[in-house]
């Protein structure tokens, strides 16, 4: 018994969440000590919930992708197109008027219809990827490349602007000290988290990334699997893409082009394996916050330029990725 | 015979407190051909690596040519004419034959400038030692594994090799290629270079090899002349223990129950005209090399390829297996030729390697997963087939190449499948699991499971096998039955 507590405590001890969650209170401990009186306030919790929501839901989307062997470079154009095609429809219909039952459902009704252009966004990556066989790094750098042109169409290359008071007034909702657009990137985490984890499509997901060959030898349609992973990829890009819109009451088509990256970092520092086949969306919530902790930290500091802070930045990022790296490999003996 | 050209004396080699190579010793001498035996992970490869210059031993030391060395480095050996092919051939698959056969040489030159046409000589040099006939354009991925097995060979000899191990060598070669191996083999031997050759395959060691080493537990049990031992002896050697080498009669089936029949069944490129017939209860047998459709046939009953023209039916119904889940819901079961790639998620564990053939009987209507029915699942099927080391979270990566064929099996058993297709069943698995193997398919088989076993192993055919079709050119060259089916109808069948 004892023997077995040992072993377990050595495994939690390995887990990236552990690395994330000793990070985050280092990070909470340093604040604390660094800004009193300034970083562990409710306040500032607030502007670091509603600012990450946006990446994190991004992120939750390149994360489902890795997870099955690929990834999604599209996910910034699919938010962006849908934030433009969201706006464009509210001014268009809403225009000045106030929040009523009518505009809450035209509100209502919109967001599906974005949603589910998202999804088949998603869903036309997925049938490249999975049927046609291009790499998910080709295919999805063609479709975002796509997107993006279309929504340069729709807006003649400008930003949307004034998007009805109606709906950015939503941005401002709050339950406690958590601001809407966080609570929807909690909400988003945890079906995440019940998809991956819990589901028996969740599993065949990790297993297509761990070996599709064995995964299409066990009589896994692994297709189907990745049409339906990339259509959630899309959903969720389009989800980003309405509360930024929500939030800046603006939209762009090349806007936060810089997510992407970020994205896929976020994936990698909470422990999800780039070839597939390992991952955990509790992993990508906590990356995001605490990489959105260390951003708002560094930004107290009004003296130290925004040059050091890319420096600071990078060097956190690399000093995470090479301890996941040796920790993770440490065990594995040469075959 | 000559002196001996590489000796290792009392070599011991540990990792982490686990002993690899405990005290071994070993002569080989020029001209000879000496085989390693053992089961995986018994310390051959080990032993292999110690003598390449890629581990070094904790105590021991290595002659070669009159010269001692506590450890090598990997320059060392192949400055005294060791050279070692393994069993994945480390070839460039993108490049050319000629770029294969003389880039070692090239780098090894040193210069700053490549010269195509000297690298050309190099290789035609090479090519020549072994009367190798191949197009030195060609790219070595369009070439078959025998093919590439020569160009390793022929990659050996660039530099002046005195002793070629072979770790595996005929693995994946058919009964032609090995002989082809072979001859290339002997006349290497007279020109007196010394071959380390490790294989598991029984009828090739006594063939080829001049003495045998046997090793176990990373000790070397007995070195002695090929020519001492017999098939009773060996396993003994191999396993530590007498195995039952069943001698029961193949199990016959009832012939009066036709689970599965197929009728001039053809597909494209790969086989015609196919008629077999499947009884409940047998296990039946697909024999013939590689590329005479053995796979294909075996791959197409299982859903996996377009059929052009034919039927099959089962239990007298025509069917229409036009995918792996139609071969799923019809109860079929495959298991594949290459358990790393097509049958093993390595970096996952024993569980869901388990549970991915039927997550529908695993999960809720809405489909959610449940773990725990899974893992208690798992646990009965490592105690049923006795897999090991025998937890359910170990990493499938972890296991020996028997281990893992069992959880292969266990996945489609626990499909509880009425046919199950077996391409292959124990390549690469050592001689102990190999047997518990047999003994598995003949339990199903008699509790009423029919299985179709394609394999080019012939003594393996022979020993489970009542029926077998003998494919030859994507034909059916030969149906045999009962006391048919011998080694010598086998081979000639499929010649």
């Amino acid at each position: 018994m004892v023997e077995k507590s040992r072993i377990d405590f050595k495994k939690t001890m390995n887990s990236p969440i552990f690395r994330i969650g000793i990070l985050m209170l280092v990070v909470v401990i340093l604040g604390a000590l660094l800004m009193p009186g300034k970083f562990l306030t409710a306040g500032n919790f607030t502007s670091i919930a509603k600012q990450l929501s946006e990446y994190g839901i991004l992120a939750l989307a390149v994360f489902i992708c890795m997870l099955s062997g690929g990834i999604d470079l599209s996910v910034v154009y699919i938010a962006n197109l849908c934030g433009i095609i969201m706006g464009t429809m509210l001014s268009k219909t809403i225009g000045n008027s106030d929040f009523n039952g009518s505009t809450a459902l035209m509100i209502g009704v919109f967001t599906v219809f974005v949603l589910i252009i998202g999804c088949a966004c998603g869903a036309l990556n997925g049938i490249l990827i999975g049927k046609l066989r291009v790499p998910a790094m080709l295919a999805t750098l063609g479709s975002g490349q796509l997107i993006l042109g279309i929504s340069t169409v729709i807006t003649n290359g400008q930003a949307i602007t004034g998007v009805p008071t109606a709906f950015t007034k939503l941005a401002g909702i709050k339950i406690w000290i958590f601001p809407l657009n966080f609570l929807v990137f909690i909400l988003c985490t945890f079906v995440m988290y019940i998809i991956i984890s819990k589901t028996s499509f969740g599993l065949r997901t990790l297993l297509i990334g761990s070996n599709s060959k064995a995964a299409f030898f066990s009589g896994v349609r692994n297709n189907r699997d990745l049409t339906k992973v990339y259509a959630i990829s899309g959903l969720l890009a389009a989800i980003s893409g309405i509360i930024s819109t929500m939030r800046m009451s603006s939209a762009k088509p090349d806007y936060g082009t810089s997510y992407i990256m970020f994205s896929i970092l976020i994936c990698v520092f909470g422990g999800t394996d780039p070839n597939g086949g390992k991952g955990n969306v509790l992993g990508i919530a906590l990356a995001t916050i605490v990489l959105q902790m260390v951003a708002t930290l560094m930004n107290m500091f009004q003296n130290l330029s925004t040059f050091y802070r890319d420096i600071v930045w990078g060097a956190l990022l690399l000093t995470m990725l090479i301890l996941n790296y040796i920790l993770d490999n440490r065990h594995v003996t040469k075959r | 015979m000559n002196a001996g050209v590489l000796s290792v004396e009392h070599i011991s080699k540990s990792f982490g407190g686990v002993h690899a190579l405990k005290d071994v010793s070993m002569q080989i001498r020029a001209g000879e051909v000496h085989c390693l035996s053992g089961e995986n992970g018994s310390g051959k490869s080990t032993l292999i690596k110690i003598i390449s210059g890629y581990y070094k031993p904790d105590s021991g030391k290595i002659c070669v040519d009159g010269n001692e060395y506590s450890e090598m480095t990997p320059s060392e050996s192949i400055n005294h004419g060791i050279q070692v092919i393994y069993q994945d051939f480390s070839l460039f698959p993108n490049l050319s034959v000629m770029e294969n056969l003389s880039i070692n040489a090239e780098v090894a030159r040193g210069g700053k400038m490549v010269s195509y046409k000297r690298m050309r000589e190099t290789a035609q040099r090479a090519a020549e030692k072994i009367n190798l006939k191949v197009d030195m354009k060609a790219k070595v991925a369009d070439l078959s594994v025998a093919d590439k097995q020569m160009i390793a060979i022929a990659r050996a000899l660039v530099h002046e090799a005195k002793v070629i191990i072979m770790d595996e060598a005929t693995a994946s070669l058919t009964r032609n290629e090995v002989n082809c191996l072979f001859e290339v083999i002997h006349q290497l031997k007279e020109e007196g270079v010394a071959i380390v050759f490790v294989s598991h395959k029984l009828d090739e060691v006594f063939e080829i090899s001049d003495s045998i080493t046997f090793f176990r537990n990373g000790m070397n049990v007995i070195s002695c002349k090929a020519s001492e031992i017999n098939e009773e002896r060996f396993s003994y050697y191999m396993t530590g223990r007498e195995i039952q080498l069943s001698q029961t009669k193949p199990l016959k089936g009832d012939s009066t129950r036709i689970v599965l029949e197929t009728k001039n069944l053809t597909v494209e490129g790969a086989f015609e005209d196919v008629n077999i017939q499947l009884y409940k209860g047998e296990i039946f047998g697909i024999a013939g090399q590689l590329g005479s459709g053995r796979t294909e046939l075996a791959m197409t009953l299982f859903g996996m390829a377009d059929i052009k023209k034919g039927e099959i039916f089962m239990e007298g119904e025509p069917v229409n297996i036009s995918s792996v889940t139609k071969a799923k819901e019809l109860k079929i079961g495959y298991v594949p030729e290459d358990r790393l790639t097509e049958g093993l998620f390595l970096g996952q564990e024993l569980v869901e390697n388990v549970a991915i053939t039927h997550l529908p009987q695993l999960s809720s209507r809405a489909g959610f997963y449940n773990k725990k029915a899974a893992g208690e699942e798992t646990t009965q099927w490592i105690e049923t087939l006795s897999i090991a080391p025998g937890k359910r979270d170990n990493l499938a990566q972890k296991l020996s190449g028997g281990n893992q064929q069992k959880v292969v099996l266990a996945k489609w058993l626990a499909c509880n499948p009425s046919i199950l297709i077996l391409n292959g069943p124990t390549v690469g698995v050592d001689i102990g699991a190999k047997q518990d193997i047999y003994d598995l398919l003949n339990r199903y088989a008699s509790q009423g499971m029919s299985i179709i076993i394609a394999s080019d192993d012939i003594l393996e055919i022979k020993k489970l096998c009542n029926r077998v079709a003998v494919m030859k050119g994507g034909r059916i060259n030969a149906l045999l039955c009962g006391d048919e089916v011998t080694e010598q109808a086998l081979v000639e069948a499929s010649i």
